[in-house]
Formats: C-alpha cells, structure tokens, sequence
C-alpha cells in the first residue's frame, strides 16, 4: 500500500514541471440562458488533478497531455466532456435538459446510474416537496409514484399518513414500507401514547429533502431483507456544492378551510330537525301530541336556540411556513445549511401543528482517499389534536350530531356545559377552551460516516446513524363538566424517548474484469447492526386545581407513575453484486442475511436474496437507429424479502403486571408466545420496459407484477374458554398483482414556452391465498376470505323503504333474488372492498417565460367508503335525540307510494334499519386537484443588478376542487385505506401566497 | 487479489465476532414482564398472581358493570333514559342481543380469563404453607365464583334443566384445547367441589379484609350455589353456619347511608361478606358502576316507580333513592353507589352481603316449611331496615312472595333481581313500562330463548365443538 502511495507522488512530482505550460483557461455557462455557472468541477478524466469554477463561471486547470480530457460535472447538469487537444481556451455551457443527464438515482446502499438499474425504482426530485403546505413527505408522494397509495388517516396537521406500495402485503402485521432516511431505517409512523394521530416523520421538513426513492421491487428492495417486503423508501436530504455560497429564502402563508362539505351530509337546522322529530314521535305514538310535547321540550326545542354547530367547530386555519438555507463550499468541504418554521391550522377548532427545523449537511474530503461526513437534522414540532370518532369530546362528532337546540354560549357569554343541556356530547367549543392535548416532538437524525478508498476501486464505508425521538404528550381534562368532573379535572402525562442507533459497515469493490473495461463489476458485501430502544414514564393524576390558567397543572390525587419501554434489535450481513456489459446489459444478485429480536427461538434467522437483468437494447449495435424509438429498455427481477413489523415480544409467552388490588402488585398472563414467530415473507416478481420516445420527448415506463406473500402473522382465534382470544403464527398467504405506467413527456415546445405533462395509473388486485384453516376472519363490515380481496366488505345489501309501509328492505343474501323487512332473515354478502382498483396522478405544467401553471390531480376508483357513523345519522328515528343529516330528512318516506331508500321516521325505530347494509356505503371514486400553483420568476434581466440569482413569486392551491362519482356520498371521498369515515378532522383545502428568492 | 483475500478474511473475522455477540444482541426481553414459567414460584408470587386474579373482576363487563346492571336491567328495578342516554345497554333492556354482542363476548371472555388466572395459581407447583393455602383456597374460590356467573347466564337453570348444555369445565391451562360444552349439573358439581375445597383450604386465622376471600365469604357463596340448585336443606345448614359464626353484623338504618358511602373494605364484619374493591387508583374511570346511576356521571340508569313505591317511607333504604332532575325532568336516582366524585377511593361491587344470607337461610326456612324461622329470619333484616316496620307473619306462598319482595327491596341496583324470576322460571313483568319508552317490551315470558345469553360467536368461530343456545 505504502508503495503505491510513493510511487505516485513521486510520478507527481517528476510530471509537474513538465505539464507546467499546457494551461487549459474558460469559461462554464448555463445553456439555457447563458448565465455563468459557479462551483462546476472541472477534472482530468486520467489523475486525480480538479478544480472548481470561479463566480463567473471562468477556470483554469493544467492539462497532462494533449490526450488529456476535460470532465465538467455539476449536480442538476448533465456532465460533459472534452478534449484538449491543440486548445488553451474552452469554452462550454452546460445543459439542465433532464433527458440528457445521466439519470443518478439512490439505490439501497449507495447510489446507480439510471441506466444499470436491475429494479424497479421510482425517483422523486426534491424540488416536488419545496414549498407544499402539508407538513410530511410521506403525504407528498400522493400521485407521484405509480403504485404508491399515500393517504391521509385524519385531516390532523402532522397526522398518520398511510402507505401502501403495491397493494396491502399484510393482515396483522404493519404494510407500511420501510423508510430509511440517510442511510438509517427509521422508527416511522405513528410512536405516540396519548395522542390521537401522529406522524414521527411530521419531524423532516420536506425542504430540505434532496430526492426520494422508492423501491418497489426484489431486485430494488431485498438488500433491505427481512424489513423490504412493503417496499423500501429511501430519503436523502440536501448536500452542499462546491462554489459560491448560495442563499435561499422561502416565505409562504395562507389559510385552509374543509376541503369537501357535501349537502346531503349536512346535519340539519333548527326546523329541519323539529319538524322530523316531531314526524317521528307522531309515528312512534300514533299521534299522541302529549307524549310529542313532552319529548320535544325534553330535547331542548322550546328554548329559542338554532346552533350551526358545523359552522363553529370549523374555521379558517392559518397556514405558514418560513424556510433559508445557505450552501456552497470549496474542492474539499461542502455544507448545506437550512432553517424552517411550519405552522399550520385545520380547517377544524383544537387541531393543528408547528414545527422548527435545522439542517445541517457537512462533507470534508481529508485527503484524496479519505473523506468524512455528517448530515444532522434536527426538529421541535408542537401538535394539538383533539378526540375523532365517537368519543364525546371529539369536535366533529358534535358537528355532526349535537341538536340545533344545543347552544355553546349562555347569554352572559360564557361558555355553556351545563350537563342537563349536554347530557353525552359535550359542547365542543367549551371543551376546545378548557381541555387541551399536546404533542410535542424533538426529533434528531444524525449519521456520521466515513469513506476510505483501500486501492483503486475497492472503498471501505463505516457509518453510524442515530434516530431520536422524545416524545411529550401533556393532556388536560378540566374538572367543571365533561368526563373528569367526576374525578375534580384529570391531568395525563406521557413522555417516550426512542432511541435507535444503527452501525452499518461495507466494503464496495468496482472493477473492470476484462482489459477493454466492456465488462465491470461492483460487489458490495457489509454488516450492520442495529438497536432501538424505547423509554416511557406515564404520570396520570387527578385533582387539579379549579383555575382555568395553569400551563401544567398539578394534581392532588396521582393515580399512576409507570416506567416501562420496548425494543428491538437487528443483527445483519449482506451482499450484492452488479455485473454491467458495455452498458446494455447488468445482471445483479443480493443476498442478506437479517437476525433480529423480534424473531422467535426457533427461527431467529433468516436469508432473504434477489436476481434481477436489465437489458438497454436500444445501446445494441443492431438496434436501428430510428428517430421514434430513442430509447429501450427492459428488466426483471425475482427475489425473496420479509416483513419485520410483527410487533417486539410477540414469540414469547409472558406474565404481565399492573392488575393491581388494593394498590398491592398483581400479575396476570398476557401472551401465548410461538417460538415459531417469524417474519412474514414475501416473493416478488417484476418486469418492466423502459421506452423514449421523439428524441426521449416521450418516456414511458410500464411494470408488471406479482407478489406473493406468505407466512402472514395470523392471530389464529382460541377457544376463548382459554383465557386467551389468539395467539399469534406465521400462517396466511395473500398476493398482489398490478400493472403500473408512468408517461413523462413534453407534448409542446417552443423558444418560450413549454407544456409538460406526466400521468401514472397502477391497477392493483388483492387476493387472499390461504387463511388458517381456510377460516373467514369476519370483522364486520369487512372480511378476510380466501379467494377474495384482504379488504373485501361483508355486510347487509340495502334495497330501500317499502313503498307501501316504509318498513326497510333488504336483500335477503348475495343473490338479490328475496327480499325481507326482517333484519333477523338478512345475510351478510360481500359487496366490494375497500381497496381501489387503480389510482394515479397527473401532473401538467405550463411555462411561458418567467410564468408557469401547474397543477397536479389524483384520482382513484373502484374502492367502497364506509360511513362508520351512519346508523347514527340516519337513524330513521333510532337514535332521534341525535341530529340527523340532509338525506335522511329529504328523502324519508312520508306517505304511501313514496319510492325512496330511506324508511319512515320512527322514534324510538325498533326495526334496526340502521344496522350496518350496503346503505351506509359509497363508490370512493374521485378526481381531487391536488395542488396548483401559479409562479412568476422575475428575469435574470432585472435582478442581476440586485445580486440576486432567482426570484419567484407564486400562489398555490392545494385540494381547491374535488370531484365525486357517486351521488350519495355524504362526506370527504378522501379517506383511510380501510376507507372508513370515522369522524376524524376534517381534510383541509389550503389556499396560499408566496415567495423564493436565492442570492 | 492477496489483498481482496485478506480484507474478505478481516470481514469474516468480524462477521463471525459480530454473530458470537449476537445471540445476546438479539435477547431482548420486555422490561416489564416475565416469562409465563417464571411467574408463580413461591409464596410472594403466588400473592402477586391472587391480587392480578382479583383485579380480573373488576372488568367492564363482569363484575365491574356489566353483572350488577343487567341483573337489575334485564328485570324491572331500573330502566335506561329514553331521551338522554349514551346508548349503553339499551340491547340489554330491549332483549335484543345476539351472539355477535360485545358486551356478551367481553362477560364470556373475561370469565374465563379470570378462570385461567385462578387456574395458573391453583396448579402452580408451589409447596403447601399456611399462605400458600389460602391463596389457593382464594383461587378456588373465586374460580367458582366465576362459573357460577357462567352457568347464570349462558345456560337454562338449574332448577329447569340440569342435564341441558351448561359451559365448558376449564381447569388447567392448555391454550389450544377445544372444549365441548359440560351439562349444567356436571358445571354445578364443579362449582361444589371447588367451594367446599376452598371452605377446608382457607383459615378464619388468615383473615384478610372484605375485598378478599375468607372462609365464611366461600360459605356464603355455596349457601347461595345451594339456593340457586334448589337444595334447600344444604343451603339452610351452610347459611346458619355462617349466621351463627357471629362475625357479620347489619347496619342500622340511620347508619345504612353511610355504610354504602364508604369506599374502602370492612374488617369489622359490618354487612359486606365480600366485594371486588375498586380504589382511586385502580378502577374504570368513566365506565364505573357508580357513572351508570350518578347524575354527575352519565347517570343512564334510573330507579322505576314501582320499584320505588315499593318501599315504605320510613325505609333507610328509600333514602338511598332520590328524586333529581334530569335534562329537566324528575327522575328517581340511584344513590348506593355515591363515590363517582370522591378521588380517595371508589364504589366497590359487593359480591355478597350478609342480608343476603340472611335471605337465603330465610327462603331455606319457608322452602321446607319452617314459617316460624323463616319469619324470625327475615324480619331480623326487615326490622333492622325500616324500624318502624311491624314485621311479617305471612306462611306458605304468601311468605315466599314475602321474601321475594324483601330481596328485591334489599338487594336492588346488586345485579340479583333477574335471578329471582329465572329462579323461579317466572316471567319478567315491568309494571312501570311507560317510562321504558317507545319499543321495550314488557314482558320476558318464562320459556323465551332470551331468558338466557347466546354463546358468543367468537367461540363458536374457534371452537368447534362448543354448540349455541337454540333461538340464535
């Protein structure tokens, strides 16, 4: 080694004097606008001599030999090359045109040209997630990628977003994909306690987020091995460039509002509700108008008050969210800087959420074989969420259901909660005021890592990558009404501290295998070791003082301070090899081996493994050259990989404490274990064609694939005689198949402007393959069954009102052939699922000049919403002390020969018409305009004399406007994967101003 | 290419050193529990296993709520508010539950859970001591206990039907076992042995408070298990045996009120016999029995007019009824459980009192015939509730009904009510129907399929040789 190294500096220093007076001088510019390019790095393709462009884009750099060839690279330009030849001077611009680069894309461990990819990989610039008012990247990717369904749990700011990478891959283990952010698979999803919805991802601020990848498939993913089987995401935040110190200020504000109130799911007014409860006392009693009068004042509707409850738990929200950042550097160090500030407000009272940001990205190159890094993300971020569903104190559940009579206020103004007026659903504007639920983050992601080159091609990689998250979750019940008056006000304390740290070592050998460099390869063996380890103290008292101001109120009575926590452990070896000829053909394996904690006994370890070839045909000597088809090319791929996410002690058979008498310890048995538990495995199949079109104008990308997955955790029922309801095994199987296409093409384009547009579809079915002993998992309204899709609906098929009586009819089974009006004679059938048949997006943008509109839509079809809190709502007089909403009161039956689907109004329905039937089901099929946004970039013209590079100004929409297919929807179409409206905040639309400048 | 070898040699090297510390790296155990083989070795841990199989009872839907309201509920002592309730256990009032109910399942799967802790601590393989024979007398006891709750609900009466399905007989733990359903009279010679086992294992000596098992506590649970089976002769001996041991006594009426409002366990002997204890700490918040009747909680459960009515003005016990508004209307409130508001300590559910031996051995009397004890018996209680009461002298039939109505009176809003009527194999009949509101039936005729619960559709999923009650 020692030998080398001497040899060549003393090559050096007998070569300088020679090379002293062949001076290459020139001057870098920007093809688009000839604007000079500062920080681009000229080298000599032979040695290791570079330098970097001055401000004004000139350099000068001695060149060995007339040979010799200049290499120009600068991210976000496609590289160049010259050679020197007889020159002294070169002058050359630089081209953005993306088609023309060199795709560089992030691959599991490392990074790959375009080209060499084996696996399907779905790319997402950075600059898609610059500048959105949604608070994650995870929720950006809505529509980006096909394949990929990223939705909203709940219109919480900084709430749960779910996704689903080629269908869902699992029935009781987690299908969320693995996210590894800068080398470190992260803790994702939501780790709160106390919280209702939350997003430890909600911590990244997406600006700073240099590009994500998404692998989809085993050649992509398997090196992941036992966590890969959802698919993997990678994230890597901002690097700095060499050259001048570059500034950038984003400002943004704006306001959000509901995104989608539908008028038949309106809750009714004042009139509207007397004059149907009048109609369904009249119908209970026969008429008996003592027995209505005395149940309408009962209710409250004699009082004057007609509260628009909608109206006040939503509101316009405030959104913000202030960005700077510095990067630059020199040859040997880089930084990127950045700060950020989010805040945002739902569209409804109680929820919303702030975030504070640092970034800071360090790259030190010590000597030509050694260079070392540090990326450090850090984030503080506050969230308030009040209670979804049907929990009394939650917001939209009073919206929704509180009477028109109900009144927030007393006529002194103040707070109304007066429990004889609000005898279950507190008022909700009271509870906003005195009762609060906070969440707030610290959230660090740090990886420092060195690379050292051994020899020519042979790199050794050590990186040590931290995730930490503390976690303070205060809750505060105030002791004049609600659910804590009962205990003099209650105050809950929860605080988590994760810890996971992650050691990945690996040594990366490229090298030519035949003399003409036709064949290389690149094999990467490693190790990687990880640990996750969680702390969380719960301190829960009641009695607080009778004051409304105290930040943290103490309590009297302390009813529980436990420590407790969870981890997990992973212990890794894996390998991968790429094979690549002349460009046109790569071959590649990986091979990993994965150990981990959560595994039982008995199968502790696993191997998981991938082939893939991809063939770029068009690079073939016999490919015509042709001025259509300008690019082709196909892969496949096969592989094994598992899914981890079976919950930290499952295997093992414990006894519990807690179960306390008397305030003395009590244990109890919690857990069955299986020393058998293992990951879930999953088999994917993929192949894919690449296609240019024109010159690549046109680029098509189509997939297709097969998942099988098998060993699914099970929690196999017991007899309950047992004293346990399941115990958990590797039993079901499932498989996911789907086709995917993605169209990136420029349909227009002149001197000034340009129109681009890109579309993605994927279609994706679901099957159950094998369930324990082939059993129906039932969970009303869903069922799992062989054959069927994981998400498939079970439940009663509605026909309507009788016209004659009213009486509800329903089908009695699946073959709609008998009808019945008693609800005992009614089978459940399966009418659907909750998973679409295919979604996508589309992406257009128009630029002329300085000025460009874009807007990005999403659309899915083929799934069934669940309104979970229908039999409520349109009770048909069941639950007639609960407002009821506009369909119910408008299409009622009333009189003989009314055709409709909603029965007659009865209160005190005893014909359970409301149980949970096909009624209460909606086509989730929609159109939603996603984002547009409208910018002007001031010319270079004008603010060059200012000293400032870029200046943008822009307003932007996001989920402006919403189409939906079915008529009788009564909410939101945008909802979880298990497509279950459950009261959750509101989703938001979001209107907003704002500005870039970069200097 | 020497070179490659040797790094590949390093690299395996310290592959190899990194699985050596792996099989450690990888035994991660929760911090807060134990492996199930570990959890009942000694005396100290067995008390630890008591205590958790104590804390059993007191779930939602067992003895923490669901047991004491559907008892009264499901009969005619107390009604849900129509116009204002939270949609609890209108199913229950309306006999309208089906196998899939919740509420049903939860009672089922608790019981047997509650089961399998007093198994895991009857079975350990822990040296006999005097604790350790306590405690198991405790298990045994409480082991009863809950399948006697499971034979109530889920399988026809004694009384009607011995030879019909009764449950499962779970004694050790097997978590795969599929187990057929027992006939009632196999489940009550079970429940007989278990008890009269706990009556020789447990020592007065060993006495802890009323929140635990004692000796006379699993008497007064087999007089009550005599009661029921309709063995009148067993259930008047083991009754007076806990009579005449001495220790109970009864409140006097102007001290009733305060008996009730005390949240802590008795040692004194003062009416209770055994409750499951609930403490500031340990308890189920908002889903408290107490929340159920208490206006200051959601107060659902109110007291009917005829039961009301029925008691005379100058009963201590009236006075444990009151009249509140609710949502502007007068209502009779339930006021036995008065601690919802009181942060040191919570209503504890009261198993079994000593009135209600005081009944059984009276009901045991009048059963065989011997008016003059059965008289002598009741009014003991009568007396000592209302002073001012002259005391029965009723015989025969006329004594029964006497009885019947003397235990409605004493034992309301405690979940017995119900049992009286499927004792008898009588109909429920609601006299105050009107305040039940539109649609509750009125009646629950002696042969309904509804008298008793549906086998949950959980078990019948995983168990397939478990059958289900006729009529679901």
């Amino acid at each position: 080694m020692r030998k080398i190294l001497g040899f060549i500096s003393l090559l050096t220093m007998f070569c300088t004097p020679l090379l002293a007076q062949n001076i290459i001088s020139g001057k870098v510019t920007d093809s688009k606008d000839g604007s000079p390019l500062a920080g681009v790095t000229v080298r000599l393709k032979e040695g290791t001599t570079s330098v970097v462009t001055k401000e004004d884009g000139t350099f000068k750099i001695r060149a060995s030999s007339r040979q010799s060839i200049l290499v120009f690279t600068s991210i976000g330009f496609a590289p160049e090359e010259v050679s020197v030849g007889s020159k002294t001077v070169i002058n050359i611009s630089l081209s953005t045109e993306e088609k023309k680069l060199q795709e560089v894309v992030v691959v599991a461990y490392g990074s790959s040209d375009k080209k060499k990819v084996t696996g399907a990989i779905a790319k997402v610039a950075g600059k898609e997630f610059e500048n959105v008012p949604i608070p994650s990247v995870d929720a950006m990717l809505q529509g980006k990628v096909a394949g990929l369904q990223s939705v909203a749990s709940s219109g919480q700011p900084g709430g749960l977003q779910e996704i689903r990478i080629r269908g869902i891959g699992s029935i009781n283990a987690s299908s969320e994909p693995l996210y590894v952010i800068d080398g470190i698979p992260a803790n994702t999803g939501d780790v709160s306690h106390n919280t209702t919805t939350a997003n430890a991802l909600a911590g990244l601020n997406p600006n700073d987020v240099e590009s994500v990848s998404v692998l989809k498939d085993a050649s992509a993913a398997s090196l992941y091995g036992s966590r890969a089987a959802n698919g993997v995401i990678l994230i890597t935040t901002r690097k700095g460039r060499a050259g001048k110190t570059k500034i950038g200020i984003d400002i943004q504000s704006g306001f959000s509002e509901p995104s989608y109130l539908n008028n038949l799911g309106r809750p009714l007014n004042k009139n509207q509700y007397t004059e149907l409860t009048k109609e369904g006392l009249s119908n209970a009693t026969g008429g008996d108008s003592a027995t209505i009068a005395f149940y309408l004042d009962a209710l409250g509707a004699n009082n004057g008050h007609n509260t628009d409850w909608i109206g006040l738990v939503t509101r316009q929200g405030i959104t913000q969210q202030y960005n700077a950042s510095a990067s630059g550097g020199d040859a040997r160090t880089t930084f990127y800087l950045s700060g950020g500030y989010y805040k945002q407000q739902a569209a409804v009272i109680a929820s919303d959420f702030t975030r504070y940001s640092g970034d800071l990205n360090l790259r030190h190159k010590l000597n030509d074989k050694t260079s070392l890094s540090l990326s450090l993300n850090a984030s503080h971020s506050i969230q308030t969420t009040p209670f979804q569903s049907a929990n009394f104190r939650s917001p939209v559940l009073a919206a929704y259901y509180l009477r028109p009579y109900q009144y927030p206020y007393n006529a002194d103004g103040s707070y109304n909660y007066d429990p004889g007026l609000f005898e279950q659903i507190f008022n909700p504007m009271a509870i906003a005021h005195y009762d609060w639920s906070r969440l707030e983050t610290s959230k660090i992601l740090g990886a420092l890592s060195a690379d050292y080159d051994i020899i020519k091609g042979l790199r050794f990689s050590t990186r040590i990558g931290i995730d930490y998250l503390s976690l303070e979750e205060p809750s505060y019940e105030n002791p004049f009404f609600g659910d804590a008056v009962t205990t003099g006000g209650n105050m809950t304390n929860f605080y988590s501290r994760i810890f996971n740290w992650v050691w990945t070592n690996t040594l990366d050998y490229t090298r030519d295998i035949d003399k003409a460099g036709n064949l290389n390869a690149d094999l990467k063996v490693g190790y990687e070791g990880q640990k996750s380890t969680e702390y969380d103290i719960q301190a829960i008292g009641n009695g607080v003082p009778q004051l409304t101001t105290l930040p943290l109120p103490p309590t009297s009575n302390p009813t529980q301070a436990i420590a407790t926590g969870t981890d997990y452990s992973f212990a890794s070896v894996f390998s991968n090899l790429q094979l690549n000829y002349k460009n046109r053909i790569s071959v590649s394996g990986s091979l990993r081996r994965d150990g981990s904690s959560r595994f039982g006994v008995n199968n502790q370890y696993g191997t998981f493994w991938s082939v893939g070839a991809a063939w770029n045909i068009d690079k073939e000597d016999f490919f015509p050259e042709t001025k259509y088809v300008s690019a082709l090319k196909l892969r496949a791929s096969y592989g094994t990989n598992g899914n981890a996410n079976i919950g930290n002690y499952g295997w093992r058979s414990l006894y519990g404490f807690g179960v306390d008498y008397n305030k003395f310890p009590g244990s109890r048995p919690t857990q069955v274990g299986n020393n058998n538990l293992t990951w879930e495995l999953n088999k994917p199949f993929d192949v894919g064609i690449e296609l240019g079109l024109l010159k690549n104008r046109i680029n098509v990308e189509v997939d297709y694939y097969i998942r099988q997955t098998t060993q699914l955790l099970q929690n196999v029922p017991l007899s309950l005689t047992s004293g346990f309801g399941t115990y958990p095994a590797n039993i079901g199987s499932l498989e996911n198949r789907g086709l995917e296409v993605t169209l990136n093409t420029t349909p227009y384009m002149t001197k000034d402007f340009r129109w681009d547009l890109s579309v993605n579809f994927a279609f994706n079915k679901n099957k159950v393959t094998q369930l324990d002993n082939n059993a129906d998992i039932v969970n009303l309204p869903y069922i799992i069954r062989k054959g069927e899709d994981v998400q498939s609906i079970y439940t009663f098929i509605w026909k309507g009102a009788d016209a004659q009586t009213g009486a509800p009819v329903w089908y009695k089974d699946g073959t709609k052939k008998e009808t019945t009006s008693d609800v005992t004679q009614v089978d459940n059938a399966i009418i659907g699922s909750a998973s679409p048949k295919g979604f996508g997006g589309l992406t257009t943008t128009f630029s002329y000049k300085g000025i460009a509109l874009s807007g990005q839509f999403n659309y899915q079809y083929g799934n069934l919403l669940f309104n979970t809190w229908g039999f409520l709502s349109e009770s048909d007089g069941a639950f007639f002390s609960l407002n009821q909403d506009k369909k119910e009161y408008d299409r009622r039956w009333q009189k003989a020969g009314d055709i409709t689907d909603v029965p007659q109004y009865v209160a005190g329905n005893q014909t359970q018409s409301n149980t949970t039937s096909s009624r209460y089901f909606f086509k989730g099929d929609y159109i939603r305009l996603r984002n547009v946004s409208l910018s002007y970039t001031f010319p270079k013209s004008l603010m060059s004399p200012l000293h400032i590079d870029n200046l943008t100004i822009y307003v932007r929409g996001t989920n402006l406007w919403t189409y939906t297919f079915d008529k009788n929807i009564t909410f939101d179409p945008e909802q979880p994967i298990n497509g279950a409206n459950d009261l959750q905040v509101l989703m938001q639309k979001t209107f907003s101003f704002g500005l870039n400048l970069n200097f | 290419m020497k070179f490659i070898i040797k790094i590949f040699l390093i690299l395996v090297v310290a592959g190899s050193m990194a699985s050596a510390c792996n099989k450690q790296f990888l035994d991660l155990k929760p911090p807060a529990s134990i492996p199930t083989n570990e959890a009942i070795v000694d005396e100290s841990s067995m008390t630890t296993a008591v205590n958790g199989m104590y804390s059993a009872l007191r779930n939602v839907d067992f003895f923490g709520r669901s047991i004491p309201i559907d008892g009264d509920l499901m009969a005619d002592n107390i009604y849900i508010d129509p116009v204002q309730n939270s949609n609890r256990y209108l199913i229950d009032m309306t006999y309208t539950y089906t196998e899939t109910y919740g509420n049903i399942q939860n009672t089922w799967s608790e019981a047997y859970n509650a089961i399998l802790r007093a198994n895991n601590i009857i079975n350990a393989t822990v040296a006999s001591s005097a604790t350790v024979d306590q405690l198991r007398g405790e298990a045994l006891t409480i082991r009863a206990l809950c399948y006697f709750e499971l034979i109530k609900w889920f399988a026809k009466p004694y009384t009607v039907s011995p030879t019909s399905p009764g449950v499962p007989i779970v004694l050790t733990y097997d978590p795969f076992a599929k187990p057929a359903r027992n006939t009632v009279a196999e489940v009550y010679t079970q429940i007989e042995k278990d008890l009269t086992d706990a009556v020789n294992l447990l020592d007065p000596a060993n006495d802890k408070n009323s929140s635990y098992v004692t000796q006379l506590a699993a008497q007064a649970l087999l007089a009550r298990f005599y009661q029921f089976k309709g063995d009148w002769g067993s259930a008047g001996t083991v009754a007076s045996n806990v009579v005449s041991a001495g220790k109970f006594t009864l409140a006097d009426s102007s001290g009733l009120s305060t008996y009730w409002s005390n949240p802590f366990p008795v040692s004194n002997g003062l009416e209770t016999i055994f409750e499951v204890e609930f403490d500031n700490v340990n308890n189920n918040g908002t889903d408290n029995l107490s929340n159920f009747y208490d206006q200051a909680g959601y107060g659902d459960a109110l007291c009917t007019d005829d039961l009301y009515f029925t008691y005379s003005a100058t009963d201590a016990r009236r006075g444990l009824i009151q009249s509140e508004n609710r949502g502007g209307r007068a209502v009779w409130v339930v006021h036995k459980y008065p601690n919802t508001t009181n942060v040191n300590g919570k209503d504890a559910s009261k198993i079994i009192r000593y009135a209600e031996v005081l009944l059984i051995l009276a009901e045991a009397y009048a059963r065989v015939g011997d008016n003059t004890n059965a008289q002598i018996t009741l009014n003991t209680l009568a007396q000592k509730r209302d002073p001012q009461f002259a005391g029965y002298s009723s015989t025969g039939n006329s004594l029964l009904n006497d009885i019947y109505n003397e235990r409605r009176k004493e034992l309301a809003f405690e979940g017995h009510r119900y049992w009286d009527y499927v004792r008898a194999n009588q109909a429920v009949v609601r006299q105050s129907i009107s305040q039940y509101g539109p649609g509750v039936p009125a009646t629950l005729p002696a042969g309904s399929n509804k008298r008793i619960w549906p086998i949950p559709r959980a078990e019948l999923n995983a168990n397939s040789n478990i059958t289900q009650n006729p009529g679901y």
